[in-house]
C-alpha cells in the first residue's frame, strides 16, 4: 500500500470510465448493449483491482502449485491506497444505473467528488450513489452538524489512539514472536486484536463520518456493536456494514441468494464470504477467514432449521453473544497472522502449551513493554476496553444523546484529555488502509 | 445571531476548559511525579537525605542486572544502593550525579562507565529517568535535551504522555516493582542464559559501532563526572560482557580511549573465568542471574580487600 501522484490518474481513469459507461447505459434501450457496457465497466474496474492487488498473489500461488523450485520473485507492483474502496463505490453506481435504481449523473465534477470524496476515500464506508450523490448537490453548513461531526471525530481518535494503537503494541510483540510467547499471552493477544481491529477500523469510520458531517454530509453507519451480535448472521449486519451490504446487493442476490436449492445456497454463501475474505487482502489467511465465516453461517442456518429459535431469554442471549464472539475471535487469528503457517503455529501453541502458572502469567503481562511498566499498560488496556463496551452500551440505549449539554461537554472534554494523555503517538496507519 | 454567538462561546469554553485541565494535570505531573517512584527502583532508593549511603552504584540496565545489593551488603557490611536506568548515558548521568552529590551523603561511588557510550549519540532511552526526577533535576534534563536539539514533539511527549500509565497505577505497579528489586538492583528475577553458539558469536554485535566517531557531548560529560567526583572515593567500572565482545578491536580501542579520559577506569572481571562462561550472560551484553551472583561476589570481594568501606 502506498501513494504516488501518478495513481491519481488511476482514480481519474476509473471515474471517467464509469461516468461515460453509465451515461451510455442510461441512453441505450437495448438490453444486450446495456449488459455489454456493464461488463466493460466490470472488466475494467475489477481488472485494475486484480492487477494491482492480486497479480503477485496468484503468480506466487501458481508458482507453489506447479512445484517450481526456488523462491518466487514478486513483481514490483505497488497497491494504490483506497483502490478496493473506490472501485466498489464506482461499480455500485454503474450497476445501479444499469438496474434503473439510480438516475444517471449529469455533472462529471459531482460524480468525481462522489468517487473521491476525501474523508472516506481510503477506507470507506463504501457509499452508494443513491445515498451520497444527492447530498453533494450543495453543501449546507450547520452548527449542529459541526458539533455532531466533532463529537464523532473525538470518539474516533480516542478509539484509534488510546485503544487500538495501544493494543497494537501488545499484539505485535506477541504475534511476532510466537516461540517465546506463552499460550496465555497468545490468547490475550487474540482478544486484544479483536478490539484493536474494531477500534482501528470503526475509529477511522467515525473520523470519516465526523469530517463529512462538518460539511453537512451524512455517511452511512459501518458498525453497530458487532461483538454484541448473538449470531454470525447478526454479526455481519453489525460489522463493516457498507461492505457486507455491498456484497449482499451486488453478489449474493444476483447469485440467487437463499431462494434456491440448499446446495446452491451454501455455494452462494461460500462464494460471498471467500470473495469478501479475498477483498481484504491477497493472502490465503484472508481466504480461510472468509471460509470460516461461511462455515459458521451455514452451520448456524442448519441449526436454526433443526432447532427453531425460541424467544430469547436474557441468559440464552448472553450465551449466544459469548459463543458468537468466540467464533469470530478464532477467525481473527487467521486475519491477523502473516501466513497460514504462522496462524497454525499460533493455534498449536495456544492448545498444546496451555498452562496457568506464575511464569506464563508473567509472560502474558510483560508483553507490552517487557519491563516493569508492563502491568500498568496491561491494566490500562483492559480498562479502556471496558470503557469502550460501557460507552457502546450507553450509545445503544441512546442515553448518550439524552445527556444534558453540560454532561456532554464534560464527557467529550474528558475524551480529548484522555486521548492527549494516553494516546500512542508512534507512527502507525490504519489497518484497513492496506486493503 | 444569538445562536452563532452561543456556538462560538461553546467552542471557546471547550478549548479553555481542556487547556486548563491539561495544564493542571501536566503541572502536577511535572512537580509531583517523583513522589510516586517505587522505593526499590531508580532514584526512588534515595529517600532520606540524612541517610548515610556507604556505596552508590550508578549506571544503565547492565548495572541493574549486574549487582545484587543483598550480596554486596552482606559481604561488605555496608549500606549499598543502585541507581540504574536503561541506556543511561554519561550525558544524562552527569546532572544526576551533580544533584545526588548536592543532596545526599555518599561515601563511595561506583560509576559504571559503559565503553560504547563514548561514541553513541546522547539519548534519553528510559523516560522514567525524567518521571522519577524531582523538579530541579527535571529542569536540568530539559536544558540538556534542548542543547542536543531534541524536537519540541519529543519534549512534549516526554512531559505530557510518557509514563502516565505508571503514574495512575503506581499503587499497584510499585508493589510489583518493589517485590523484584532490592535497593535498585534486581533480586528475584530468574533468567536463563545465552547459548554457547550465541556466546561465541557475540562479538558480531560490536560491528554495529563500526565507523562511529567519538561523541563530544558524551566525552565532555565523562570529564564533567570526573570533575564532580574529584574529591570523592570513586571507582569507574566497565560493565561485565562476554569475552568475545571484549576481544573485539572496537571494544579494545574504546576502553583505551576511556582510560585516556579516566586513568583509573577498570574492568575487574575481564580476565576472570566468568567472562568466558556463557552461563553468566543472558544476552550478548547483560548478565544472567548466575552471572549477577558471581559478579556481585567478585566486586564485593575486591571492594572489601582493596577499598574496604569503614
Amino acid at each position: 500500500m502506498a501513494w504516488n501522484p501518478w495513481f491519481a490518474l488511476l482514480i481519474l481513469f476509473s471515474t471517467v470510465i464509469d461516468f461515460s459507461l453509465a451515461k451510455l447505459i442510461a441512453k441505450n434501450n437495448n438490453l444486450f448493449t446495456k449488459r455489454s457496457l456493464l461488463l466493460i465497466s466490470l472488466f475494467v474496474n475489477l481488472g485494475l483491482l486484480f492487477y494491482f492487488k492480486y497479480t503477485n498473489f496468484f503468480l506466487a500461488s501458481l508458482h507453489n502449485l506447479l512445484g517450481h523450485s526456488g523462491e518466487f520473485k514478486a513483481l514490483d507492483i505497488i497497491l494504490p491506497v483506497g483502490i478496493s474502496f473506490y472501485t466498489f463505490q464506482t461499480l455500485s453506481y454503474t450497476i445501479d444505473v444499469y438496474r434503473g435504481q439510480k438516475e444517471v449523473e449529469d455533472s462529471f465534477i459531482k460524480f468525481s467528488l462522489y468517487v473521491s470524496f476525501f474523508p472516506q476515500l481510503v477506507a470507506g464506508p463504501i457509499e452508494r450513489s443513491t445515498h451520497l450523490l444527492p447530498q453533494l448537490e450543495k453543501f449546507k453548513y450547520k452548527h449542529e452538524d459541526f458539533i455532531y461531526g466533532s463529537k464523532l471525530i473525538v470518539w474516533g481518535f480516542f478509539k484509534k489512539l488510546v485503544i487500538a494503537d495501544r493494543l497494537a503494541i501488545y499484539v505485535n510483540n506477541t504475534y511476532s514472536d510466537v516461540s517465546s510467547s506463552s499460550s496465555l499471552a497468545l490468547i490475550a493477544a487474540t482478544y486484544f486484536f479483536s478490539f484493536q481491529i474494531f477500534c482501528d477500523f470503526s475509529g477511522y469510520t467515525d473520523i470519516a463520518r465526523g469530517i463529512s458531517r462538518l460539511f453537512g454530509v451524512d455517511l452511512m453507519h459501518n458498525f453497530k456493536r458487532p461483538y454484541f451480535a448473538s449470531s454470525i448472521g447478526e454479526f455481519w449486519k453489525r460489522w463493516h456494514i457498507s461492505l457486507s451490504t455491498w456484497f449482499r446487493d451486488y453478489l449474493y442476490i444476483p447469485l440467487g441468494g437463499s431462494r434456491t436449492s440448499q446446495a446452491r445456497w451454501f455455494l452462494n454463501i461460500l462464494i460471498v464470504f471467500l470473495v469478501s475474505g479475498l477483498w481484504h487482502g491477497a493472502n490465503w489467511t484472508f481466504v480461510i477467514w472468509g471460509a470460516l465465516h461461511a462455515l459458521y453461517f451455514k452451520v448456524e442456518k442448519v441449526l436454526e432449521i433443526i432447532l427453531p429459535p425460541k424467544e430469547d431469554k436474557k441468559a440464552s442471549r448472553i450465551f449466544k453473544i459469548f459463543f458468537t464472539y468466540h467464533l469470530t475471535l478464532f477467525a481473527w487469528i487467521f486475519f491477523r497472522a502473516n501466513d497460514l503457517k504462522h496462524a497454525l503455529n499460533i493455534i498449536q501453541k495456544i492448545i498444546s502449551d496451555f498452562k496457568v502458572s506464575f511464569p506464563t502469567l508473567s509472560n502474558m503481562i510483560l508483553k507490552f513493554t517487557f519491563d516493569n511498566r508492563s502491568p500498568s499498560h496491561f491494566l490500562l488496556a483492559v480498562l479502556t476496553i471496558a470503557f469502550l463496551l460501557i460507552i457502546q452500551g450507553i450509545q445503544e440505549r441512546k442515553k448518550l444523546v439524552n445527556l444534558t449539554n453540560r454532561q456532554q461537554f464534560i464527557f467529550y472534554a474528558f475524551l480529548i484529555i484522555m486521548t492527549i494523555l494516553f494516546g500512542n503517538y508512534t507512527e502507525s496507519s490504519f489497518i484497513y488502509f492496506q486493503f | 445571531m444569538r445562536e452563532i454567538k452561543n456556538f462560538y462561546l461553546l467552542i471557546l469554553k471547550m478549548i479553555i476548559f481542556i487547556v486548563a485541565v491539561l495544564t493542571l494535570i501536566i503541572g502536577m505531573k511535572f512537580y509531583f511525579s517523583h513522589l510516586l517512584t517505587p522505593s526499590e527502583y531508580g532514584l526512588g532508593v534515595l529517600e532520606d537525605e540524612d541517610e548515610k549511603i556507604d556505596l552508590l552504584i550508578i549506571g544503565s540496565s547492565h548495572t541493574r542486572q549486574s549487582y545484587d545489593v543483598k550480596i554486596i551488603e552482606k559481604n561488605c557490611q555496608c549500606n549499598a544502593k543502585v541507581i540504574a536506568y536503561n541506556g543511561l548515558d554519561p550525558y544524562f548521568m552527569a546532572p544526576m550525579i551533580e544533584w545526588i552529590k548536592d543532596n545526599f551523603k555518599i561515601r563511595k561511588w561506583i560509576v559504571e562507565a559503559y565503553n560504547f557510550k563514548t561514541i553513541a549519540p546522547p539519548k534519553l532511552s528510559d523516560s522514567r529517568i525524567f518521571t522519577h526526577s524531582p523538579v530541579g533535576l527535571k529542569w536540568s534534563f530539559l536544558k540538556k535535551l534542548k542543547s542536543i536539539n531534541t524536537s519540541y514533539t519529543d519534549l512534549f511527549k516526554l512531559i505530557t504522555t510518557e509514563n502516565n500509565e505508571s503514574i495512575i497505577f503506581s499503587p499497584i505497579e510499585n508493589i510489583l516493582v518493589n517485590r523484584y528489586s532490592y535497593k535498585g538492583g534486581y533480586t528475584r528475577k530468574k533468567t536463563s542464559h545465552i547459548s554457547q553458539e550465541d556466546f561465541n558469536q557475540s562479538f558480531k554485535n560490536v560491528d554495529y559501532f563500526k565507523g562511529m566517531k567519538t561523541n563530544l557531548n558524551q566525552v565532555n560529560s565523562i570529564l564533567k563526572i570526573k570533575e564532580l567526583l574529584t574529591d570523592s572515593d570513586v571507582l569507574y567500572i566497565d560493565p561485565p560482557m562476554p569475552a568475545p565482545v571484549m576481544s573485539h578491536e572496537i571494544t579494545k580501542q574504546l576502553i583505551n580511549d576511556y582510560k585516556k579520559l579516566i586513568p583509573n577506569y577498570k574492568a575487574p572481571w575481564l580476565n576472570t573465568p566468568m567472562a568466558k562462561n556463557n552461563k553468566n550472560f543472558v544476552d550478548w551484553n547483560h548478565l544472567s542471574t548466575l552471572g549477577r551472583e558471581n559478579y556481585s561476589n567478585l566486586i564485593s570481594t575486591k571492594l572489601h580487600s582493596k577499598h574496604k568501606i569503614q
